[in-house]
């Protein structure tokens, strides 16, 4: 599975749930969005070892 | 996950969001009539403004504010957008961004008004920031409301809406209540109404996070900035809501009830508390609590000497 999130490209061997995902990269489900072709992802949705997904940061402000 | 909407009128759709602090999982148009109704309601519940009164809708590029004068525009309120040009060229900050502005107000045929820093100051943020000493945020947010309020009243506008959102609120509820900033707790309202020279100011986001923000801007085709701005990196406002979304996870609903238990229970109380006299600056006319000229115009002339002494000002 490829994942890109702030124009870095994380790969995982396995498929897994996007609440597990998340969890590996350290990311609070409230302040993201996950996509999978064009299509927007609940936590509960698993994502293939084949697939590519995008991570989109809903947080601003300074750090 | 299935939308509950759906579910409520016998249909089976998937979810694309689940909202835990409504308990509430929706699909793309239930959210969309969702998010336009809940603003609705927020702005008719909460006395910002109607259908027949002007609106000046402070827009920077990012997705808060972009999604708000959609929305708005969509549901037929009188808008019209303002875009304040700091003049940040770090990564092309300033540049983006207003091209972003700028895409929206062509998409909905509304007029986007343009006030360069650089034009009107002589210099951007960052030369501003160096010469004046003071952080890039508070002079951005001192201009910011300066220009925005000379707009409004000069434009015969009924307010000034800006995309202030719930994880904003909260987070600066945070701040200042972790230092008991009554002053600043005291004006933490969704409307700041019109007094002496002080133009109306409306929050119509406040019941919506980041999060809804972002889904609707990518439902409605938005386009917008998504990089932060280069120079708000020690704000810490990112902390605070970090902090916050991990409580939400333990106990969904924290921020709604944070937020708006404050406004009924703790602000009324603040608010009441005899707020210091206003007087009209005696360079600008705007109003100060100052004795003397106003907070603008004090940088103002802090940066004269300067730039009038420079063969080419940054401005030209």
């Amino acid at each position: 599975m490829k994942v890109k999130y702030r124009g870095k490209t994380y790969e995982f061997e396995k498929g897994m749930k996007v609440s597990e995902l998340l969890k590996k990269l350290d990311l609070q489900p409230q302040s993201t969005i996950v996509i999978r072709n064009e299509e927007v992802l609940t936590e509960d949705i698993f994502i293939g070892p084949e697939d590519n997904v995008e991570i989109l940061n809903a947080i601003s402000g300074g750090q | 996950m299935k939308c509950r909407k759906c579910k409520d009128k016998g249909k089976i759709k998937r979810a694309i969001i689940f909202l835990s602090h409504h308990n509430l999982a929706l699909c793309r148009e239930c959210f969309v009539e969702w998010y336009e109704k809940k603003l609705r309601q927020t702005i008719k519940k909460m006395n910002m403004f109607s259908k027949k009164d002007k609106v000046l809708v402070a827009v920077s590029g990012g997705k808060d504010s972009l999604a708000l004068w959609y929305a708005l525009n969509k549901l037929g309120y009188r808008t019209e957008g303002v875009y304040i040009d700091l003049g940040i060229d770090i990564q092309s900050y300033s540049s983006l961004s207003r091209e972003k502005a700028e895409l929206l107000s062509s998409k909905i045929g509304r007029h986007l008004h343009i006030i360069e820093v650089k034009k009107e100051l002589g210099a951007g943020i960052i030369k501003l920031n160096t010469l004046t000493k003071q952080s890039a945020c508070s002079i951005c947010g001192l201009v910011k409301r300066y220009f925005t309020n000379r707009l409004t009243l000069r434009g015969g506008y009924f307010c000034v809406a800006t995309g202030h959102n719930l994880d904003d609120e909260t987070a600066t509820l945070l701040a200042n209540t972790l230092s008991w900033d009554t002053d600043s707790l005291s004006r933490q309202m969704p409307v700041l109404p019109e007094k002496e020279g002080l133009a109306r100011r409306v929050k119509p986001l406040i019941y919506f996070t980041e999060k809804e923000n972002l889904l609707y801007c990518l439902l409605q085709k938005i386009d917008y900035i998504a990089d932060e701005c280069p120079l708000s990196a020690r704000t810490g406002s990112i902390f605070y809501k970090k902090i916050l979304n991990s409580i939400e996870e333990r106990s969904p609903g924290t921020k709604l009830r944070f937020y708006f238990n404050f406004l009924k229970n703790m602000q009324p109380l603040l608010f009441s508390r005899v707020s210091p006299p206003l007087h009209p600056c005696p360079s600008c006319r705007q109003p100060t609590t100052a004795r003397e000229k106003c907070a603008f115009c004090r940088l103002k002339e802090k940066i004269q000497p300067t730039l009038s002494g420079q063969a080419h000002p940054e401005a030209s």
